[in-house]
């Protein structure tokens, strides 16, 4: 199995079976952004000061499937977090959001996660057909963290919170798992020697109604 | 919290989690959790509630032999006779 990261398998996981994201789904995209913008913090490339962002070091090789939210950040700095949300929600057209999808979609492609295939009305665009077996790993992986005792990483924690938030969960989980997975959440984020989970999973929330407030 | 492992630190590491076996094996956390569940995979728990621990090397050398015993046909209970549980 691949190392995949945050956004490679958010993205892996809401591509559907024609390997796009629907320009409808408003949530999928700002939750791509957000999960974009939390692997760059998680990674300590860009730092989060009182909703500015501001960049840390140098956006590594390996994640250039980010340089369109690097290099915005880099060329705004200090830039409020809602305008980095606006540059990928409140536009005229897709183009940054697809920006984005198209590279973190190519990144899947190289490493043999999805498909690239032309789609569109005149075959204009790129869509990401999901490798099934390289999605029901991400699946699986979320569910032998978060269904099991012990420890848990903030990547899995991250994954399910974006997940949630975007209303795909319900599309992997059963009811009862459903249940399971939320209360177990609930537990970790309650547990005070998890406080960095806690701020993983609240700084989805505050991410998300920032998200929110400046779609709309 | 930690931070998830990289393929290449799971790789190196003697002691590997049921979600690091998944990523492994290739191998579903139902059928890993049902193997743990009829004793097929040994483990280490330091106590009840706490992660539990699978020796890489062997465990993956397991499941890899329970596959091929699958493959050949083998029922779980003829397998479960086979690895004497």
């Amino acid at each position: 199995m691949n190392d995949l990261s945050l956004t490679q398998e958010y993205l892996l996981c809401v591509l559907g079976n024609k390997g796009k994201v629907s320009s409808f789904s408003i949530e999928k995209g700002m939750c791509l952004a957000a999960a974009g913008l939390l692997e760059l913090l998680m990674d300590r490339v860009v730092r989060l000061d009182n909703e500015k962002l501001s960049v840390e070091k140098a956006l590594p090789e390996e994640k250039k499937y980010l340089r369109s939210i690097f290099y915005f950040i880099d060329q705004k700095q200090p830039v409020n977090f809602k305008k980095v949300v606006e540059h990928y929600t409140i536009t005229f057209t897709d183009k940054n959001i697809n920006e984005l999808i198209d590279d973190v979609g190519s990144s899947l492609a190289v490493c043999g996660c999805a498909k690239e295939e032309k789609g569109g009305l005149f075959g204009g665009k790129t869509h990401y057909i999901p490798d099934k077996e390289a999605m029901d790993g991400v699946i699986q992986n979320i569910r032998a963290e978060l269904l099991e005792d012990g420890e848990i990483s903030e990547d899995i924690v991250a994954l399910a919170a974006l997940l949630d938030k975007s209303g795909q969960i319900k599309k992997y989980f059963s009811a009862y798992e459903k249940d399971d997975l939320k209360k177990r959440l609930k537990e970790i984020k309650d547990n005070p020697q998890n406080e960095m989970i806690k701020a993983v999973s609240d700084y989805i929330e505050t991410l998300f109604v920032m998200l929110v407030v400046a779609a709309t | 919290m930690s931070r998830q492992r990289s393929m290449e630190a799971i790789q190196a590491s003697e002691y590997v989690t049921i979600g690091e076996l998944v990523r492994l094996t290739g191998t579903r956390y139902s059928t890993l959790k049902f193997y743990t569940e009829e004793g097929f995979l040994p483990f280490e728990q330091e106590e009840e509630r706490l992660t539990r621990r699978y020796p890489r090397e062997k465990t993956v050398e397991r499941i890899a032999y329970i596959r091929s015993l699958r493959e050949q046909g083998r029922t779980i209970p003829e397998i479960r006779e086979v690895l004497g549980k």
